[in-house]
């Protein structure tokens, strides 16, 4: 019986943890051990030096400029994708228009549709000739606001990050909608008897007991940016104009698949791997609340 | 208008094939009285093309000599503007002349994408013809290893059509050059393959019709910025999101501007060039292409390599930068009504000069740890026979970087690319160059660092100064590392 | 949870929401509406837009966005499925997500069980070894791991491209599940094992059809990351004939002959959203369900 058991035991666990240990655990050590290696991955050896990849990454320019274009996305496109998000779902729960499953069903349409599709889709609206934006401002007499949106480094990271949010606004909103959904409506009812307004309900009320949601949420988007901007750059801009909109997924790819520059780019996703951890950390430590 | 015509009109002076930037012993002065300079036109100077056009269509008379261990033969080519025909017929034509030998093609946009799995796993492909933007870097980092097979013998022994060696076949300086001897020993490690001339592209059409006299110099061209106006559409434009094509303007200029030794530094990574005249006046025309009114078409910087030209052909720009592959690439793109394709070259910097177009050769090369490197020897010998040349014309519409290889295939070339190549051949000055190798580990791209951040010009976001600035500490850096990793 | 200031009773400002069988019209009510067709529009407008671009030629595509097509080109489709090969990737798409998906149960199921109702000595580690997963993302050791594939042959192929997505998202299956699995009464397994079915059996007879709705709301999160990769799918597969969606409508943006050719590029946008429309539309309440387990419990 009892060697049966363990048996079972063993089969259960055996093709996970190998999977696991060939394709996750095996080439995380291996990034942080090559990191400290010069390889180019061509024909070479690599060779030992040490500290110095991170050493090259901090007066790597290229390098520095990647880490603010991303730095910058993480921060903005969170906070205003969950903003609206909350302000959409708090509507479509409490308006209770009729029309309410539609708009659902609308905002929600993005986030289900390919990064790919995305990228490709947005890449002509902003077409500085052909898109709609520019096209629809000339009609309204804007002419002189027509920008190349994705041309110029003053406006292609807020280009990008509109696309962002375009893309996962809804899908939140649909979290929140459920969340909204299994609060008590007595405490909205109890609420209105005393007068309160929308705003001092959803401050009161939905934002602190929807408060576990939004924390998820937070970590969730703030992944979804890294992984959706490697895709929004790799097909919109190149990371042009001269690397203004080149995040730092991107940068460790071309180092790696471009120029390569195997042992700097592992130094590279050791960074990226150090930094979203503590991320995730700090991010937890400031929206912990008390007693909870 | 007769080619003969037009190449008066691009100022037919003496030819000179400037040296490729990199070479220093030969330095041409350009003025067109180079030092027999032989052309790469089928004019009968050289008894090597003299002998080569009595029989094309002859069979390489080496086969069957030779019997190889190893019959088997795994190439890579690239798939691109000159697609891949050439390729699957070169090499049924080569297992025909050497029976029992096999030739596998890869063949892809993408190329350095598959080879580079190969590769990393010490088992390469026997032959590597590498070309455009996503490839270029893997071959760099294959020179950077010291990782491809010496090709100086295959040069001197006998072409495949017999007779002289091979390198005579080779257009003159192109096997000293930089791009096919990286370290500057002497040695032949790439060969080259095609050979494309690069410049101004104009609606033929409209010049013809208007009237319009073409620029001579950069006074001239930014003086027709006028007549473009009139005409409705803006001077210039470029592949806004790949401004690497700005090469095409870059180089011709600094040498235009600055000589010889001006390109050698630029190509060399002397800071001092960030500091000189010539930078100033070059990286002037871009400042200024940037700021008059009218002379860049708007949101050109957005655009990529196709978009932009797609507007060229409607009319929107006069002047596009682009290469020998133009018309073919886009010949199912949309354009203006009786539009024409001309090429200009590349306005020169005084008037007087004649006007100046860069060229470029692409590269093969042999891994050095290629499973099969005789073959491969053998293949790439044959590859530069006039028949090959002749079938490359047909299916590339391409130009082998052989002596009289446009007129080899002159029936197969359009009208305008045949023109180009005779242009070069009439006055033209061609110029050419090659990045120096940085050092290995190097997370510099010198091509990204001194293109990419034209876009901020463009943009009105950076100016030259600072972009002086900024390049000169690159180049410090990439001096300092090339010391530190004993290079000279 | 904060209690909300209470106000003194203020008469309910117009926008007061909270009104439920307030009748017909009200101007807030309006402002909110408007606000809502305003974003409607900016979601359905760039879509609408492509569907329409999809049928126009070339020069229609360049003229101007405003307008409609003249005559309905479906050449562009054809095209689309010829020369771009778009059925190709879908069906490598398709292959690839439903493979994944099969070796992600089979993998995270037993696991989750073992962890979630099992005693036995290493149980806290190895559930804290494949929580600490959950941070290592893809991109960050995707060189190495294109090294491990190309020296053990595996590049080039749909199984273990299959294999690397299951294993990326095996952490999180195996931390949804065991918080799943743990929350079943014991009295189940007991009542099996008196049955006689053996481990295996339990496992597969008894506990496999309570965990439905886990194994819902993991089909739903790892079918969408799983359609969408991109970085894997770009760097582990080269062959054109086995890339997937994404990566095949990238190439075709960036091959020459239809970087010119818009409208054959939109026909092969809408023919990638047609399927992603239907699944949605069968299994839209089924989404948002497993979506919310997944937020509320992930």
């Amino acid at each position: 019986m009892k060697t049966r058991r363990g048996w079972f035991i063993a089969a259960c666990l055996l093709p996970g943890l190998a999977m696991y240990l060939l394709f996750k655990v095996y080439p995380a050590v291996q990034v942080f051990q090559k990191s400290l290696y010069l390889w180019t991955g061509v024909a070479d050896k690599p060779k030992f030096i040490g500290l110095q990849n991170f050493r090259d990454m901090f007066h790597d320019d290229a390098f520095l400029l990647s880490v603010r274009n991303t730095g910058l996305l993480m921060l903005v496109v969170p906070v205003v994708t969950l903003l609206i998000a909350l302000v959409n779902a708090s509507i479509l729960t409490q308006s209770k228009l009729r029309e309410r499953g539609f708009y659902r069903t609308v905002f929600f349409f993005p986030s289900i549709l390919s990064f790919v599709v995305i990228a490709i889709l947005w890449s002509f609206i902003y077409h500085p000739t052909m898109g709609f934006v520019n096209s629809g401002l000339e009609m309204l007499g804007l002419g002189d606001w027509a920008l190349p949106w994705l041309g110029d480094q003053r406006t292609v990271l807020w280009a990008l990050a509109v696309t962002l949010v375009w893309q996962a606004a809804g899908y939140y909103m649909v979290m929140y909608m459920a969340g909204i959904d299994s609060i008590s409506p007595d405490l909205y009812e109890a609420a209105s008897i005393d007068g309160a307004t929308a705003f001092q309900k959803f401050f009161h009320i939905t934002v602190p007991m929807l408060w576990e949601i939004i924390r998820v949420t937070i970590i969730f988007s703030i992944n979804g940016v890294l992984t959706i901007s490697f895709v929004l750059v790799a097909v919109m801009t190149a990371g042009g104009p001269d690397r203004h909109s080149e995040v730092v997924m991107t940068y460790l790819y071309g180092q790696a698949f471009t120029n390569s520059n195997f042992g700097y780019a592992m130094a590279i996703g050791v960074f990226i791997f150090v930094v979203s951890i503590l991320l995730a950390f700090i991010s937890n430590r400031l929206t912990q609340r008390g007693s909870h | 208008m007769s080619p003969k015509k037009w190449l008066t009109a691009v100022g037919a002076s003496a030819l000179a094939v400037s040296m490729l930037a990199g070479c220093g012993s030969n330095g041409n002065d350009g003025n067109g009285n180079a030092n027999g300079a032989a052309s790469p036109s089928a004019g009968a100077s050289s008894n090597a093309s003299a002998s080569a056009s009595a029989d094309a269509s002859a069979s390489p008379s080496a086969a069957g000599a030779k019997t190889f261990e190893n019959t088997e033969l795994n190439i890579a080519v690239f798939q691109g503007g000159y697609g891949r025909e050439y390729w699957d017929r070169i090499a049924e034509d080569f297992m025909k002349d050497y029976p029992g030998t096999k030739i596998n093609i890869t063949a892809s946009p993408k190329i350095a994408e598959l080879v580079r799995p190969k590769a990393v796993a010490g088992n390469p492909p026997d032959f590597l013809y590498m070309a455009g933007g996503d490839n270029v870097p893997f071959l760099n980092g294959l020179i950077k290893d010291n990782a491809l097979l010496d090709l100086t013998d295959l040069f001197n022994e006998p072409a495949a059509d017999g007779g002289a060696p091979l390198k005579d076949k080779i257009l003159p300086g192109v096997l000293e050059s930089r791009a096919m001897s990286p370290y500057g020993d002497g040695k032949v490690y790439l060969a080259p393959y095609n050979f494309g001339v690069l410049g101004f592209w104009y609606n033929k059409d409209l010049v013809d019709k208007k009237g319009i006299e073409l620029p001579k110099t950069w006074d001239d061209f930014f003086a027709a910025n006028a007549t473009a106006k009139e005409n409705g559409r803006a001077l210039f434009t470029y592949q806004g999101l790949y401004p690497g094509y700005l090469e095409q303007i870059i180089v011709p200029s600094i040498y235009s501007y600055g000589g010889q030794e001006a390109l050698d530094q630029f190509f060399n990574y002397d800071p001092q060039f960030w500091k000189s005249e010539t930078f100033k006046k070059v990286w002037g025309i871009l400042e200024r292409i940037a700021t008059d009114d009218n002379a860049l078409m708007k949101g050109t910087v957005a655009l990529n390599h196709t978009q932009a030209q797609t507007s060229f052909l409607q009319g929107k720009a006069m002047f596009i930068p682009n290469g020998t592959w133009f018309e073919d690439e886009m010949k199912d793109a949309p354009r203006e009504d009786g539009f024409q394709f001309g090429f200009l070259g590349v306005p020169s910097g005084q008037a007087g000069q004649p006007p100046l177009a860069m060229t470029n050769v692409e590269q093969i090369a042999i891994p050095a740890k290629a499973k099969n490197p005789e073959l491969a020897k053998e293949f790439l010998r044959y590859l530069y026979s006039d028949k090959s040349v002749q079938l490359n014309a047909e299916t590339s519409k391409g130009v082998l970087a052989v002596k009289g290889a446009p007129d080899l295939g002159k029936a197969f070339l359009s009208e305008t690319t045949y023109n180009v190549y005779k242009a070069v051949d009439g006055g033209m000055v061609a110029v050419n160059g090659t990045f120096k190798a940085v050092a290995k580990g190097s997370k510099y791209n010198p091509s990204d660092e001194v293109y990419k951040p034209i876009s901020s010009i463009m943009n009105k976001q950076m100016t030259i100064e600072q972009y002086g600035d900024k390049l000169f500490k690159i180049y410090e850096d990439i001096q300092k590392e090339l010391k530190a990793s004993g290079g000279e | 949870m904060a209690g909300y200031s209470v106000s003194p009773a203020s008469p309910a400002s117009p926008t007061s929401l909270a009104q439920p069988r307030k009748p017909g019209f009200s101007f807030g009510r309006l402002l909110l509406r408007i606000f809502l067709i305003v974003q409607a529009l900016a979601v359905v407008y760039p879509i609408l837009w492509n569907v329409l671009a999809s049928f126009k030629t070339n020069e229609e595509v360049m003229e101007s966005p405003w307008s409609l097509p003249t005559s309905l080109q479906w050449d562009n489709y054809s095209r689309a499925f010829k020369a771009a090969r778009i059925g190709d990737y879908m069906f490598n798409s398709a292959f690839v997500v439903i493979l994944s998906i099969a070796i992600l149960l089979l993998a995270a199921m037993p696991t989750a069980y073992v962890l979630g109702r099992m005693r036995f000595r290493g149980r806290a580690f190895l559930t804290n070894f494949y929580m600490a997963g959950l941070f290592i993302g893809s991109v960050y050791i995707i060189v190495p791991l294109f090294i491990l594939m190309n020296q053990m042959h595996m590049l080039d192929s749909r199984f273990w491209l299959s294999a690397v997505y299951a294993t990326g998202t095996l952490p999180f299956a195996v931390y949804l599940m065991t918080g799943f699995m743990k929350a079943i009464p014991h009295d189940f397994e007991e009542a099996a094992m008196i049955d006689g079915c053996g481990y295996f059996g339990t496992l597969f007879k008894v506990i496999l059809p309570m965990t439905r709705p886990a194994i819902i709301t993991l089909f739903v999160f790892s079918f969408f990351d799983f359609w969408n990769e991109y970085v894997l799918a770009m760097t582990l597969i080269t062959d054109d004939a086995k890339k997937t969606v994404p990566i095949g409508l990238s190439n075709l943006m960036q091959i020459q002959q239809f970087a010119t050719d818009w409208g054959s590029l939109f026909a092969a946008l809408v023919i990638v959203l047609i399927p992603t429309v239907i699944v949605y539309g069968l299994l839209q309440k089924k989404l948002t369900e497993g979506m919310m387990m997944g937020g509320v419990k992930g």
